[in-house]
């Protein structure tokens, strides 16, 4: 038969399954380290986000009714956690990150260190929550309809939230200095 | 820059940018000389921020979520009952454990899965029947240094390597409890016992052997339990965070150990998640469970006390 679904593999855990919790956030892990070191920006951070997610989720599994799939309430639980984390975050000495963050475009690599850097110190101006839409919508390609989910928004507030940090990237980027100024 | 004045670009890029998320704007905005550069601009910075590759999740990180996790949900960590588990279940709202320090066992250990507590604790290893700890030598009741005890996992640290023991375990009741009590029974006159006279050397002796099984010098249970092949995934599982592997424990041994044996595909140096002495399908051994990167994925080594050779070598996880 083919692989158990999340929700299997979750009321497998509930059951006592050893391997199930496991098995079932491998899954997710990718997703939710993309999520917290895109918004959080630095690598341990990131890693005690995805920590503490992945233990609240182990502490929750119990309680959590099935409403939602378990993708959304993971996501949720990843999300809240870099909230908080940026919500409480101090500015900090920028940190190189590895050439995974490069962007995928131009062949200079003077010009993609350059690019790189602006695209991580610009992320890192937004407020939290317009930072977090933008690293969902645009760097992780979540739909509108799950980023409202996951952070309990309307969707028109999410546009409205990407709208705002676009805009304001626009310009950090400096794609729109001269129209600006 | 003083020679343009005017404040609406930044009203217009953000009327512009609802409009390019898709929010209704009045229409004229979009006619405005500048609309479509300031679009464009927008558009620019999306494709932009989706070039950016997203590094892949780092092994050591992978290996530290791996092992607190394993830890976490270890059978025979004590459970707290329902604190603030439910409230991250039913709202989203993930409880905020420092996660630069090692997790709490008591109340990460509060995950609901019924193992630790019903009649069926212990899962398919539970099968003989003696206790629900699945047949493994993981009583977290347990006295000796650096076991796998409650005490030891709440001092563990999570990261993965070389794992800090906790201290040795003291006896979680008072040292001659259960005992004959000194001063009854060896009372001068006790009817009961006529002929038992305190002696204080015998009593001192008496409570120094006490204190000393408790704390697991003498060697109560301490005899490597034995494995069959079959055992082996779920001994290892058990192991996580054990520190029993002598001198393996050391990295610089272990790295060494491990290019003797030769283990096909296998990184000498990969971090330790846990490790114990073994007898191996009739055999000792030492276990050395192994970080591969990969969430709840271990690597799992037997190797001869003397590094000499192999004796088992699995994956176990998802």
């Amino acid at each position: 038969m083919g692989q158990p679904t999340d929700a299997e593999l979750l009321a497998a855990h509930r059951a006592g399954d050893a391997e199930a919790f496991g098995r079932l956030v491998g899954r997710h892990t990718d997703r939710m380290w993309g999520v917290a070191v895109r918004t959080l920006g630095h690598r341990d951070d990131a890693a005690d986000a995805v920590q503490e997610a992945l233990l609240a989720a182990l502490r929750g599994a119990g309680s959590f009714r099935g409403e939602a799939s378990v993708r959304t309430w993971l996501n949720r639980i990843v999300v809240n956690t870099c909230i908080d984390r940026m919500r409480h975050e101090r500015v900090r000495p920028t940190v190189p990150l590895p050439p995974w963050e490069l962007p995928d475009r131009g062949a200079d690599p003077a010009t993609r260190l350059a690019t790189r850097m602006e695209v991580t110190d610009a992320l890192a101006l937004l407020p939290p929550e317009q930072r977090l839409a933008v690293v969902l919508v645009d760097m992780e390609g979540w739909a509108l309809s799950e980023v409202a989910e996951a952070t309990e928004a309307p969707v028109g507030t999410v546009k409205s939230r990407c709208a705002r940090g676009r805009a304001r990237l626009a310009v950090l980027l400096g794609h729109l200095r001269e129209e600006v100024r | 820059m003083n020679d343009r004045p005017d404040p609406l670009p930044d009203v217009l890029t953000e009327l512009l940018a609802d409009h390019d998320a898709g929010l209704p704007v009045d229409p004229s905005v979009l006619t405005g000389p500048q609309a479509r550069s300031v679009l464009h601009a927008l558009a620019t910075t999306r494709v932009e921020l989706a070039a950016v590759r997203r590094e892949p999740v780092p092994p050591e990180f992978a290996g530290r979520w791996n092992a607190v996790l394993a830890e976490a949900a270890r059978p025979g960590v004590p459970r707290s009952g329902p604190d603030r588990a439910g409230e991250a279940g039913r709202s989203g709202q993930p409880a905020r454990p420092p996660c630069s320090q090692p997790p709490d066992a008591r109340s990460v250990a509060s995950a609901p899965a019924p193992r630790a507590a019903g009649p069926d604790a212990g899962g398919p290893a539970g099968t003989d029947g003696r206790r629900p700890t699945a047949g493994l030598d993981v009583d977290p009741s347990r006295p000796g240094p650096g076991t796998a005890s409650p005490a030891g996992a709440e001092g563990r640290n999570p990261t993965p390597g070389p794992v800090h023991p906790g201290p040795p375990v003291r006896p979680a009741g008072r040292p001659g409890a259960g005992l004959p009590r000194p001063g009854r029974g060896a009372r001068p006159g006790d009817p009961s016992r006529p002929g038992r006279m305190p002696r204080p050397a015998v009593l001192a002796g008496l409570v120094l052997v006490v204190v000393l099984v408790v704390a697991g010098v003498v060697g109560v249970r301490r005899d490597p339990p034995s494995v069959t092949a079959a055992q082996l995934g779920g001994v290892a599982r058990a192991a996580v965070g054990v520190q029993e592997a002598g001198p393996l424990t050391d990295p610089v041994r272990r790295e060494a150990c491990l290019r003797a044996v030769a283990a096909p595909g296998l990184a000498p140096d990969a971090p330790l998640a846990g490790g114990r002495s073994v007898v191996f399908e009739g055999r000792p051994g030492i276990l050395l469970l192994l970080i591969t990167g990969r969430l709840a994925t271990f690597r799992v080594v037997v190797v001869t006390p003397g590094c000499d050779s192999l004796l088992a070598d699995t994956v176990v996880g998802p």
